[in-house]
């Protein structure tokens, strides 16, 4: 299942239910990215009110079932679930929960970070951080790229 | 040919619109040509897509495409930053 939804979520619930729909699966990894209330800029510190996520509906769905359809070819996966919200998350929610299913831990594990991997490069999203009295776009991070193409 | 034209992130801001709709002239072929005729639209078309030190991705049709791509019937083109979700 994979929902674009602005709604806040809960983690723990979404996780239990996926693993009682799951029953014999006998390995689950899980990734949970939340939203921090400090950000660096320049070297400096400062305090993020919220932020505010910007996506492409149209694009967002297709580009996170390529994603995972390219992680269905690489790994035995007995199901997943992906959740990622736009709108407005102040610190401490969940902005996206990734969940994975397989016979055996490494194929969860894997698959599982895969998937985040590629979703950060991939899926368009765009993350404004506000402060009290200004706001920045994020920028995205050669890490992440770096960190994808070790994948291939 | 007409074509939906969306705008995303700071691109978005720098333009002054979410979307619009455009007739591309029969000149522009290709997507290099297509970041050239926007830059004369306007300042505020200028200054987005002038700016050499951020990087642009282009999705047409919802895919992503290559800036060196010729244009092949597109409805949809959307221009926006490196994506920053996660």
């Amino acid at each position: 299942l994979i929902k674009i939804q602005n709604e806040k979520f809960n983690s723990g619930e979404l996780i239990d239910n996926f693993l009682e729909r799951n029953l014999y699966s006998g390995g689950f990894a899980s990734f949970i990215g939340k939203a921090r209330n400090f950000t660096y800029n320049d070297g400096q510190k400062f305090t993020i009110n919220r932020i505010e996520l910007e996506h492409y509906p149209a694009m967002a769905e297709k580009q996170i079932k390529n994603i995972v359809n390219n992680a269905q070819n690489r790994w035995e996966i007995d199901n997943f679930l992906i959740i990622h919200r736009y709108g407005i998350i102040w610190p401490g929610e969940p902005i996206v929960l990734i969940c994975t299913a397989s016979t055996h831990r490494k194929e969860a594990l894997d698959s599982c970070e895969y998937i985040i991997d590629f979703l950060k490069t991939e899926a368009p999203f765009w993350k404004k951080e506000i402060m009290s009295n200004n706001y920045h776009w994020v920028e995205s991070k050669e890490d992440d790229k770096n960190k994808k193409d070790l994948w291939k | 040919m007409e074509v939906t034209f969306l705008y995303f992130s700071w691109i978005r801001e720098t333009v002054g619109k979410k979307s619009e709709v455009i007739t591309i002239p029969a000149s522009v072929n290709t997507l290099v040509q297509l970041i050239e005729w926007q830059k004369d639209r306007g300042e505020n078309y200028r200054l987005a897509f002038e700016n050499k030190n951020k990087e642009i991705r282009i999705a047409v049709d919802h895919k992503y495409v290559k800036i060196t791509s010729t244009l092949n019937k597109p409805k949809e083109i959307a221009f926006f930053p490196p994506v920053t979700g996660g």
